[in-house]
């Protein structure tokens, strides 16, 4: 069930006079069926795997808690992420490697024919499976205790708003929500019903619409145009996924908002940055921290020298790259943005940190860095081209085309730009967003008539797919 | 004010700018209208009109603001916020009633729904009579050319497109009941098999153009349970919420998106299967006849003349057709004619034999053949004119 469908709205209409009116702990038994229920929408079997890695967990963290033996809970631990790991690997990668290897094999000469797995990817299992991962870890590092119900436990894995794109909540943070009556604060029902409003304009005004542009530039083995009118296509792509994805984040943080939990914030303004670690602190945050937390700094984080440093980042970017989906292009990806947090770093390490400079050059910065970010996402988006295209070829096409000056303008240009540029301003002005409450009453009117109007005019009601779902 | 100077000199300022500027302004509406002045004093009014509302948008904006900013309940923003969208809706919907409000939104390139509305405002303003009405889909659109009619008929009877792409015989209906015989005297209706027996047919009107007050008529069709569950969810939100309905109209305006969109009318022709499965009797089939029987019945009530053309595919794709279907439509047709004294049948063979080069398309002429086409009509019009409806007498 997607957030942009009519099945959403009637449920909605069934789940949340039912929570308002339920004590504690029945809102949290009809939030869980709830979440099965909106998860087994796609595919009932994938409710079967949601509760495997749930029961799994639970008991694994249960065995952890229950022990002071270090070798006894290093053992549970490496069972929750032997088991969350296979399944990821399983149902997301198996395919991939499998392909890579016989096609590493048949290239040296050596037959190498095993058949490969013919499932469906589950909606949102990267999602599920670090956060359930996430949770094992904490209690092995004992950050926190575990989960006394199951029910607490399950819900937290699966409460619907996050459940198949995020954010990437923590225990610690999102469990004792779960455990504890919530309070339903005025203020925040408000901001929640707020970023409902944006969160759907982003979505289904600017992401939608600009899909319809991406779609068309990357669906062929070149780009539709041979000169630098190509960088539409790809800003177009970059503003959608901002649009998608962050629009997505907004429903997500205002559904929960408006039945008293508080998801954390995965999206501030990742295209005003002047660099890569400046990025990654504004796009996908709830990844972006996961990672560092649970991977760069395990690996050693910058505590080892310079090289290892590189190496960590490089490492921790590649598996983050991987994470988006099974393809050389993801990896790709991962790559690239793991060398620009390099460079950064390099450029840090020979020449300090010119923060005075910085000031002066700002605008340039930021625009430089923001073109650096779309060649990454054309990478990124090279990776999801249609069958029988070879991403390869398409990207360099792409930037190829993207240095040769271009002979006329493209008439797709006005509406990235003007899409383009509402994006910005959501990024702008982030932080006056999520706090609507703050906002004097005439603009508040104004601002929810304006959003139901521009809806109405500018949306796309096709009930399209969120992209960060098939991740 | 702006009134008040119009009543003044709005009728000399019309006549004086439409004389010193005309065509430019007219090419606005497509050249094709049949009194310049008359339609620059009209644009004029309806600026005014358009002005008018803005201002009162302001106006009451400015009165409520200050009010508004003393309140301290969380909810009067949202109830304010929901009356705003509501008031948008309803201001949409007044400005809506002026041609110049639909020109601006469909600028210089075609967008059908804005292109609809203009023309159903400014066929109001058409003095000479009779006043015919082109209706159907595209292909009623390609095989005239409204400009050669009129010259030919010079002043005897003047022709406005008012067709809707992708119209099927329930669209007509749809359309049909707009017009009242005040303005519209007769309808010209180019009608080929696909109108009739599509398998899936999308109409397009309902989801565009149904307005609330066409429910009842729609009910009574039984149109409802031939929609599709996701367009007939739109038609009923678009009957409510002005904005909503004409999304496209101002996302073509404001972002340009039909742009993007695939040319329809340059279709290219589809596997011989795939037309085959396309067409068929069945229950859409059955709609669409009785569908087409309202929309004679209604205008024959209104005093409304109906020429239908039985018109053609292109004959490659036709012979891909069952013969079956193209012999049901021509019989269906002629039981139509024998029923209904408002309807008089045209056969396309009367007119112009069209081969398949003939067509750009599978369903669309070429400029030529259009022209072509166009004056053996008004050569057989002006030899049959509009006659009284019979019943209406």
């Amino acid at each position: 069930m997607v957030f942009n469908s009519i099945a959403f709205l009637f449920f909605c209409a069934v789940v949340f006079p039912l929570y308002y009116l339920f004590p504690f702990r029945w809102q949290n038994y009809l939030l869980l069926a709830a979440s099965y229920f909106f998860y087994g929408w796609w595919d009932w079997r994938f409710t079967l795997l949601l509760f495997s890695t749930t029961a799994i967990d639970y008991w694994v963290a249960r065995q952890i808690g229950r022990s002071n033996e270090p070798v006894v809970r290093k053992r549970f631990l490496t069972i929750s992420i032997v088991a969350n790991l296979t399944a990821l690997g399983t149902f997301k990668y198996f395919n991939f490697f499998s392909h890579t290897l016989q096609t590493s094999l048949h290239g040296i000469g050596l037959s190498a024919d095993w058949p490969t797995l013919n499932i469906i990817l589950p909606v949102g299992i990267s999602f599920y499976t670090f956060l359930s991962m996430s949770y094992t870890i904490d209690v092995y590092r004992r950050e926190i205790q575990p989960a006394r119900h199951f029910s607490d436990f399950a819900l937290f894995v699966s409460y619907f708003p996050h459940l198949v794109a995020g954010p990437i909540m923590r225990a610690s943070n999102l469990l004792p929500q779960c455990a504890h009556p919530r309070l339903i604060k005025p203020d925040e029902v408000v901001n929640g019903l707020w970023m409902l409003l944006t969160g759907f304009i982003k979505k289904i005004v600017i992401a939608d619409h600009l899909a319809k542009i991406a779609d068309s530039g990357f669906g062929g083995q070149t780009p539709p145009v041979a000169d630098a009118n190509a960088w539409w296509f790809v800003l177009a792509f970059a503003f959608q996924i901002y649009g998608d994805f962050s629009g997505y984040s907004d429903i997500a943080r205002g559904l929960a908002k408006v039945m008293g939990f508080e998801l954390m914030e995965n999206f501030r303004a990742p295209y005003l940055v002047t660099g890569p670690s400046e990025f990654w602190k504004n796009w996908h945050i709830s990844l972006s921290t996961w990672l560092r937390d649970y991977l760069y700094i395990p690996l050693g984080g910058n505590r080892h020298g310079p090289f290892k440093t590189y190496r960590n980042l490089m490492v921790t970017m590649v598996l983050g790259g991987l994470w988006h989906g099974a393809g050389l292009a993801y990896l790709a990806w991962g790559f690239y943005h793991g060398t620009l947090l390099c460079l950064q770093r390099a450029r840090h390490h020979f020449f300090g940190d010119r923060t005075g400079a910085r000031r002066v050059l700002v605008g340039i910065q930021v625009a430089g860095f923001f073109g650096l970010t779309c060649v990454g996402w054309l990478i990124f988006r090279a990776g999801s081209c249609p069958p029988g295209v070879r991403s390869d070829l398409l990207m360099w096409s792409f930037l190829r085309a993207m240095v040769t000056p271009p002979s006329s303008l493209l008439p797709a240009a006005w509406t990235v730009i003007l899409l383009g540029a509402m994006a910005l301003a959501f990024q702008i002005t982030h932080q006056k967003m999520n706090r609507f409450d703050d906002w004097s009453p005439p603009w508040q009117a104004m601002g929810i008539g304006g959003a139901l109007a521009l809806l109405c005019l500018l949306g796309v009601f096709e009930g399209s797919q969120f992209i960060y779902f098939q991740f | 004010m702006a009134w008040l100077a119009d009543a003044a000199g709005g009728n000399y300022l019309g006549h004086w700018v439409g004389a010193h500027f005309g065509g430019r302004l007219a090419s606005l509406g497509g050249s094709k209208v049949p009194d310049i002045a008359e339609y620059v004093t009209g644009r004029i009014r309806e600026a005014l009109w358009l002005a008018s509302l803005v201002w009162l948008g302001c106006v009451l904006t400015g009165s409520l603001w200050p009010r508004l900013a003393k309140s301290s309940s969380r909810l009067t923003p949202w109830i304010m916020g929901i009356l705003l969208f509501l008031a948008l809706n309803l201001g949409c919907l007044l400005a809506a009633q002026t041609a110049l409000f639909w020109l601006i939104l469909r600028g210089t390139s075609v967008e059908n729904q804005a292109q609809f509305h203009a023309k159903e405002i400014l066929l109001r303003e058409v003095k000479i009579r009779p006043l015919l009405a082109l209706v159907g889909s595209s292909q009623s659109q390609a095989q005239f050319t409204e400009e050669i009619f009129n010259a030919e008929v010079k002043g005897k009877a003047w022709m406005m497109e008012l067709h809707y792409p992708g119209s099927n015989a329930s669209d007509v209906f749809f359309v049909g009941e707009r017009f009242s015989p005040r303005y519209v005297s007769g309808f010209v209706y180019y009608v080929s098999f696909p109108n009739i027996y599509s398998k899936h047919p999308d109409p397009p009107t309902g989801r565009d153009l149904l307005r609330l007050r066409d429910l009842p008529a729609s009910l009574s069709l039984g149109a409802w349970s031939h929609f599709n569950p996701v367009t007939a969810r739109y038609t009923a939100l678009g009957m409510f919420f002005p904005l909503f309905q004409y999304r496209a109209s101002f996302q073509h305006a404001l972002i340009g998106s039909a742009a993007l969109e695939p040319k329809t009318q340059n279709a290219p022709m589809q596997s011989s299967s795939a037309i085959a499965d396309g067409f068929g009797f069945g229950p859409e089939a059955d709609f669409q006849k009785m569908a087409f029987r309202r929309f004679l019945e209604n205008s024959a009530a209104k005093g409304q003349r109906v020429i239908v053309i039985v018109g053609q595919m292109n004959p490659d794709y036709e012979a891909q057709v069952s013969p079956v279907i193209r012999q049901d439509f021509q019989d269906f047709l002629r039981e139509c004619a024998a029923t209904h004294p408002n309807l008089t049948l045209v056969w396309q063979n009367e007119l112009l034999v069209q081969p398949p080069d003939a067509y750009r398309d599978h369903a669309h002429v070429t400029d030529e053949t259009a022209e072509k086409f166009t004056k053996a009509f008004a050569r057989w019009y002006l030899a049959h004119p509009l006659s009284p409806v019979p019943s209406a007498q």
